[in-house]
């Protein structure tokens, strides 16, 4: 495996950076990280570049990107141009797409049968009235504007409801309503095949403070479906919320130190491992060719 | 006896109402019923592995063929709507990729040159200082233009180096991506190609007076063309690059140093206006006629 490095494309220097280099070099894997802001992509007659001064890609064999996804304009175009390249990057193009568009992200899920909460979507709030009635509640409201959550709550019954879709004056992009799940929320940590779990009790009526989660094993079926989700969204390193096997959300995986901490996993070294095995398979496919 | 075919077209939140009264009448023409919804008014149910849309109690998925045409300000539930439509057996003329791609400018330019289709060299940056890089090697004048930017209202023409430094830091500041574009001197006219599967209809935009861009949301003219058999291809391609079946390509005309005649594809739009004003329904009618083709085409396939 000597010779396989990883560029870290970031937004900005977190301490975790230090444990990635730490555990993809025990790995033997070489880590380098740029600053996204230095990036440029640039298209036209000559193809497409990816642009910094200081930057040969060709030394590179996979690429880590932490972009966040209120970068999604931005790193769509780059995850494309990086897969289009070959590159083993655990986000996959559409990834962001997704995950910052929740109307997408349950469309998407619900498509590939992946067990969701019963959901309505609206474009505006008149159209909620006359479907009150088919709900079972407590529902979950959001609205939506200018892709931003503008509101996220509890509705606990068919007049509420009624009365919160009347009350709406400014136009919203979308209205989800959602059927709630009542239970502990397991969110689950996905490494390519590998799913480590911690759990929040849900309790009088309120979620334990995450510091309080607990590590648990997830019963092979939802371990399955928390990896299926992950997938479908584009990542092979992701973050699966689920209550009662029902998943409620897919995103990248951000809480590494919180997973460690809880689960006395390093996700760091779990993160290395695949990158590992990942770019191994792809060197073992260029030596085919 | 044929099959009754139905049609539905979904409009934007702030659809023309002069567009979708010619779509309708032309639709109108051809199949047994039309049907138009503004995308806000659909309604998505998501249960138990089925997507549904609806619109009341209509069940939007029974219609043969679907023109959606959402807006760059929809997204966030057009999205979600082009994704069953895709995943649907209904015909649509365009894609959710294909919104995604000609919502993004600088996309649009990427999947353009990937397909070795001639535009202009345009770069896309998170950082005032790597735009400004980037821009300096491309020269001046450029072109800025804001990602979700459309109708022309997000885009600034950038005459030198101060001017830059200042839109750039201002943009950056309310967090805007900007796409940079290489600047061709065609004056303000372009050539519009409305592509419909092979078939191509040209007209020459001229923008109004004093304005540098041949944008018609501000005034100028429409002149019907025929295209040249290297318009037609490369508006044809450029379609196919961005999965569209239905779209206008735009492109200008530059000429090369040794004089030669050089054409560049400089947008790809998913809603493009029939300017009705100077083409009559002319643009709608082959729109529906397309549509109407292909859902006939596949019913005959099956038969």
């Amino acid at each position: 495996m000597k010779g396989m490095n990883v560029l870290f494309l970031v937004l900005e220097e977190t301490p975790s950076l230090k444990h990635f280099k730490r555990a993809f070099k025990e790995k033997g894997l070489g880590a380098q990280i740029l600053d996204l802001k230095k990036v440029s992509l640039s298209s036209g007659k000559k193809g497409t570049e990816i642009l910094d001064d200081s930057l040969d890609l060709g030394k590179f064999d996979g690429v880590y990107l932490k972009a966040g996804l209120k970068l999604a304009q931005f790193a769509e175009p780059l995850l494309d141009e990086l897969q289009r390249r070959n590159f083993y990057v655990p986000v996959k193009k559409n990834s962001h797409y997704i995950s910052t568009n929740e109307t997408l992200q349950l469309t998407t899920l619900n498509k590939f049968s992946v067990k969701v909460p019963r959901t309505m979507i609206f474009g505006s709030p008149e159209g909620i009235k006359a479907q009150a009635e088919k709900f079972s509640y407590p529902v979950q409201f959001k609205a939506f504007r200018k892709g931003e959550k503008t509101m996220s709550m509890l509705v606990e019954s068919e007049r509420s409801l009624v009365f919160l879709a009347d009350s709406f004056r400014a136009e919203q992009d979308a209205i989800i309503v959602r059927e709630f799940i009542e239970g502990d929320i397991d969110e689950s940590a996905i490494i390519g095949g590998k799913v480590f779990t911690i759990r929040r009790k849900f309790e009088k009526g309120a979620l334990q403070p995450i510091k309080k989660s607990q590590s648990i094993k997830l019963p092979e079926a939802e371990k399955e479906t928390a990896i299926h989700s992950a997938n479908i969204c584009g990542y092979d390193i992701a973050s699966v919320k689920m209550c009662k096997g029902y998943v409620l959300k897919v995103k990248p995986l951000m809480k590494i130190n919180t997973f460690n901490r809880i689960t006395g996993e390093d996700l760091y070294e779990e993160i290395a491992d695949l990158y590992k095995q990942k770019l191994g398979e792809r060197k073992k496919r260029e030596e085919k060719k | 006896m044929s099959e009754k075919k139905r049609l539905l077209i979904i409009g934007s939140r702030r659809y023309k109402k002069k567009t979708v009264k010619s779509l309708i009448a032309e639709g109108e023409k051809l199949f047994d019923s039309v049907l138009f919804v503004p995308v806000h008014k659909i309604r998505i149910v998501e249960e138990k592995g089925e997507n549904k849309l609806f619109y009341k109690d209509i069940d939007l998925l029974k219609f043969d063929a679907c023109y959606p045409r959402t807006g760059a300000k929809d997204f966030f539930l057009a999205e979600a709507v082009l994704k069953i439509i895709d995943d649907s057996e209904m015909y649509s003329p365009v894609t959710l990729e294909s919104y995604q791609y000609s919502n993004h400018k600088y996309y649009t330019v990427k999947k353009l040159a990937e397909a070795g289709i001639p535009t202009l060299d345009a770069s896309l940056s998170v950082s005032a200082e790597a735009s400004s890089s980037v821009i300096k090697k491309f020269g001046f004048p450029v072109v800025l233009k804001l990602i979700s930017g459309f109708a022309g209202k997000g885009v600034m023409l950038v005459k030198d180096k101060k001017q830059l430094a200042s839109i750039l830091d201002t943009l950056h500041l309310f967090e805007e991506y900007v796409s940079a574009q290489k600047y061709a001197a065609a004056g303000n006219t372009d050539i519009r190609c409305y592509v419909l599967g092979e078939e191509v209809i040209a007209a020459k935009r001229t923008g109004a007076k004093g304005d540098w861009r041949a944008n018609m949301s501000r005034g100028g003219s429409v002149k019907p063309i025929k295209a040249t058999p290297r318009m037609k291809k490369l508006a044809v391609e450029a379609a196919r690059a961005l999965k569209f079946d239905i779209c206008a390509v735009d492109m200008i005309e530059t000429r090369k140093a040794n004089g030669k005649k050089r054409v560049a594809v400089i947008e790809v739009n998913f809603q493009p206006g029939p300017f009705q004003k100077f083409l009559g329904n002319k643009i709608t009618k082959a729109m529906v006629e397309f549509i109407h083709e292909k859902v006939a085409g596949k019913s005959e396939k099956n038969q």
